[in-house]
């Protein structure tokens, strides 16, 4: 059986797309994260986001900008470019084409995330369609808002399984006036040292990266201030403040490295060394952040899982990997409130969840409730987990000060 | 009333001497920084570790009992107002600074440890808490959590959600989980950014790590005085197409100045219309060229008065006027109001003449301080409880936050919707927005126990039919889209 293909061109038509299409459903962007955590399962339908584009407001003067998340990053980037201004994001995966709305699902980040955090840190709005065609929007327009559940940070992340995000709303950055690089040949361990010593200074990199056998430091600001500060971390680190093109050369190799890792980890920055030396594989360690990929065979990436496991870190798998290779190194520790969010947003469990391995595969009891359209108050049969094992509830006052069940629908009694 | 059983449940959770039942004790939880709603909780329990908050939530849990969490009280939106016949979990005895990590840079704290005591722990090693809510000598991390808070300075460096690495939390059935990891990297989706912001609606945040970060090497500080509030805001303007991000930019209007000067005697001009306290930090060889920049640009906007702090104290002082501003307003006014919404910084001065506008028509006046690098507006309606104007002020400083989402902004930058706006979220959010909102929360809190009634609108609340949705102006103009 192949799978219907369906590409929604607006809003209106994504909803279609969930409501007129019956079965199970996939959402794919790009594909330049496919085959990342795991394996996605045959589903009836796959709903392609690539045409979901354009900029749909800009003004430079607010530095907001909305766009369909079907978008390529790098085709935003373009256009902020000609304000001056930049989404500051800087994933490997953005060169081969990444959508906006992928980077998020896929909770991707590059070089950048030391100074600028990751796609979470930017998106400001968001509109997601539910598994039943329901539009939902959280967040706005404006980059300080504290309206209302973050719903974007539950997209982050998502690999699709909660929801289509259709539209995104990003804070925008001034592009620097300048920015420079400085580069020093060492070992994994010297760069370790030398990381601790950099953070010392008040330099503020906005990029710290050990590209197997090279550290990379990434500064921004104005021209002269750019240039007396690469001069003192060069001196500092005994490295040398590289030419543009030799910088862009530098970085495109590190890309080229994250773009062909089986595995990206997460650990305390101190940790970071121990776990990777005990791996002889080609990385890029973000020494400051924590955050590393390793191009380890797929016959070892288990042994990676352990490793980063027992030190408190994540793990997940990259595209290189072969897609039968355990996806997680772990489960969070929240699992069971993703599960009945799952249960919540997608009570018939359309949207394919499976780049995250077994994790939902024990859903609770169906509810009644339609897709995520009420509270559950439905009687939710021989559920699984504590949380739906809630009785259909009733609903009285609590102010005979009685200890029947009490203190509910109307919410502040 | 509890009954019995309840009662002696959470005395059993937490220990009899962590338990307040007097009356005129309880009295004291009645509000939050919101003093105009008020309801006193039936008892208060206040748990010494995170096993004890278990405890104390599995017994609410247990006996259906509504609870709400409690931090320093400074909340503005009633988010810490109890509930009726519900109890009040307060975190003021989980105060220990857990541990600071100079290498890592971060700090594990107990919910209770105020804001401003971050910092000053992380100082000897050259580090700092970046999120500082102008309440931050007494306000708690676990209360900013709740709130996602921010301060004057998260234009640049951003608000709590932000700066959180991972938190242990009591989940409303009083199960105990991690959300976040040692790292930004998480394991599927990030629920620890649903909960930042969640206004204690969705468990009780216990154990938190945040991020600290170096100290700058260079702050500059200068108050610069404008002959309008435009003028002002037209610096901010070009301070962003100069693409420099301050590290604040905090606005005031001669209502303003005028009240913090009398509180405080910051050195401002009391006539001046506008002052402007912009701020750079960071690298000293960006901090001076960008500095200059700065003054560039306000003297092309005709700025009447130029103050360069030149010492740590001259910074203070200028600040000082700017934090004082709030509570100043007491010294112009019997009453006021704090309001909170945000627009796109490019509507600034079109909302502030029609917040005046809007002030002449109720007959009330409004003093304006905001963060204007970010369009997060502080509007304060004055007025007189005793001349009967509270309804009218509440009516306006509602019709305010509102003029926001009109504008295309926010109902809130920072203060959180709690009690206090709850209503108004149909004016923002639209039906569906809203029910996928709850399903998040019945998805924590399937019992409705967890501070309810705060948040989302409820029938109870805000009538049978809250507001109506009014379409988003990027929506009439075609921009975005909704079906
Ligand atoms: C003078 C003044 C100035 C202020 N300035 C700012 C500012 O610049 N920026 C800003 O953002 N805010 C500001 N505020 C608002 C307020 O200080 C913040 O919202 C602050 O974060 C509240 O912290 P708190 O400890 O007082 O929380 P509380 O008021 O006690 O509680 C606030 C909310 O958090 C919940 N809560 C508290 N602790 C927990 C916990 N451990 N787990 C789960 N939920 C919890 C409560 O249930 C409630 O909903 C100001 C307030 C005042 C009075």
């Amino acid at each position: 059986m192949t799978a219907t293909m369906v590409t929604p061109t607006d809003l209106r038509s994504a909803c279609e797309a969930f409501t007129e299409y019956r079965g199970t459903i996939r959402i794919q962007g790009a594909g330049t994260a496919s085959t990342w955590a795991g394996a996605a399962a045959a589903t009836d339908t796959v709903v392609d986001a690539t045409a979901l584009t354009g900029i749909r407001s800009y003004n430079p003067a607010d530095m907001t900008v909305s766009v369909g998340a079907g978008t390529p990053l790098a085709q935003l980037q373009d256009e902020a470019a000609r304000h001056g201004q930049r989404i500051a994001f800087d994933a490997a995966r953005v060169r081969r084409g990444a959508t906006v709305g992928g980077l998020i699902a896929t909770a991707d980040s590059g070089p950048l995330a030391l100074g600028f955090g990751s796609m979470r840190d930017l998106v400001i709005g968001a509109t997601v369609v539910l598994a039943d065609g329901t539009p939902a929007r959280t967040g706005g327009h404006v980059i300080k808002n504290v309206a209302g559940y973050d719903l974007a940070k539950l997209m982050h992340g998502s690999y699709g399984a909660f929801g289509l995000l259709t539209e995104v709303v990003l804070r925008l950055h001034p592009t620097p006036e300048a920015h420079r690089t400085v580069a020093l040949d060492c070992t994994l361990a010297d760069a370790a040292g030398h990381t601790r010593s950099l953070l010392a200074e008040a330099q503020e990199p906005v990029s710290l990266e050990w590209a197997d056998g090279t550290l990379l430091v990434r500064i921004e600001g104005t021209t002269d201030g750019t240039e007396a500060r690469a001069r003192s971390l060069a001196t500092l680190t005994g490295g040398r403040v590289l030419a543009e093109d030799e910088a862009a050369e530098a970085w495109e190799r590190h890309a080229r490295l994250v773009d062909s890792a089986t595995v990206r980890i997460g650990s305390r920055p101190s940790r970071l060394p121990g776990v990777l030396e005990r791996f002889e594989a080609p990385a890029a360690a973000g020494l400051a952040t924590g955050v590393a990929t390793l191009s380890m065979p797929t016959d070892r990436i288990d042994q990676v899982h352990d490793a980063v496991t027992e030190v408190g870190g994540t793990s997940v798998t990259r595209g290189a990997a072969d897609p039968q290779a355990r996806p997680w190194g772990r489960q969070p520790s929240a699992l069971r409130v993703l599960q009945v969010v799952k249960r919540e947003l997608d009570p018939a469990h359309r949207l394919d969840s499976g780049r995250f391995g077994a994790w939902f595969d024990s859903q609770p009891g169906v509810s009644e409730a339609a897709g995520g359209m009420a509270p559950v108050s439905s009687a939710t049969t021989q559920a699984a987990e504590p949380l739906a094992q809630e009785p259909a509830l009733t609903r009285t006052p609590t102010d005979s000060g009685g200890t029947a069940p009490a203190g509910t629908e109307q919410e502040d009694s | 009333m509890l009954d019995r059983a309840a009662h002696d449940a959470l005395v059993a959770a937490v220990g009899s001497e962590n338990v307040i039942s007097d009356p005129v004790q309880l009295r004291s939880y009645e509000c939050d920084g919101l003093t105009g709603f008020r309801q006193t909780p039936s008892l208060v329990v206040l748990p010494r570790s995170t096993e004890d908050v278990a405890q104390a939530v599995r017994a609410c849990h247990r006996h259906w009992l509504p609870f709400v969490a409690r931090g320093a009280g400074t909340g503005l939106s009633g988010g810490a107002m109890p509930v009726a016949d519900g109890v009040v979990i307060s975190l003021q005895r989980m105060r220990e600074i857990v541990h600071i990590d100079p290498v890592d840079r971060r700090a594990v704290l107990q919910p209770g440890v105020t804001n401003l005591d971050i910092t000053k722990a992380a100082a000897a090693h050259g580090l700092y808490y970046a999120p500082d809510p102008s309440s931050q000598q007494v306000c708690t991390i676990g209360g900013n959590v709740a709130e996602n808070s921010g301060g004057a300075h998260c234009l640049k460096y951003g608000f709590t959600t932000n700066h959180v690495l991972s938190m242990t939390v009591v989940l409303p059935d009083g199960e105990v989980v991690t959300l976040g990891e040692d790292t930004d990297e998480q394991l599927g989706p990030d629920l620890r950014g649903v909960v930042i912001g969640s206004e204690g609606t969705l468990g009780i945040v216990c154990d938190i790590t945040v991020r600290l970060l170096r100290v700058p090497e260079t702050v500059r500080t200068l108050l610069a005085e404008f002959p309008s509030v435009t003028a002002a805001g037209d610096v901010v303007s070009d301070l962003v197409a100069a693409g420099i991000i301050p590290a604040a930019v905090e606005m005031m209007d001669n209502l303003a100045i005028q009240a913090a000067e009398k509180a405080v005697g910051a050195g401002y001009t009391l006539t001046t219309p506008a002052a402007l306290v912009v701020e750079l930090d960071g690298p000293a060889s960006e901090c001076e060229a960008q500095f200059d920049q700065v003054r560039t640009i306000c003297e092309r906007h005709g700025c009447t008065r130029l103050h360069i702090a030149e010492t740590a104290a001259e910074r203070a002082k200028i600040w000082k006027g700017r934090k004082a501003a709030f509570a100043a307003v007491g010294r112009i006014s019997p009453d006021y109001i704090v309001q909170d919404g945000v627009v796109p910084r490019t509507r600034l001065a079109e909302v502030l003449s029609r917040i005046e506008d809007m002030g002449r028509d109720a007959g009330l006046r409004v003093a304006n301080v905001f963060h204007a690098g970010d369009g997060n507006l502080h509007p304060l309606v004055l007025f007189d409880d005793d001349a009967g104007e509270l309804e009218r002020a509440e009516q306006l400083s509602t019709d305010i936050a509102e003029l926001c989402v009109e504008l295309g902004g926010s109902l809130s930058g920072e203060h959180g919707i709690g009690t206090d706006k709850a209503c108004s979220m149909p004016r923002m959010f639209g039906e569906a927005d809203l029910s996928t909102m709850d399903s998040v929360r019945a998805a924590f809190d399937l019992r409705r126990l967890c501070n309810p009634g705060k948040l989302l609108p409820t029938p109870r609340l805000c009538g049978e039919k809250p507001g109506r949705y009014r379409p988003h102006p990027l929506e009439e103009a075609g921009v975005i889209e909704r079906l």
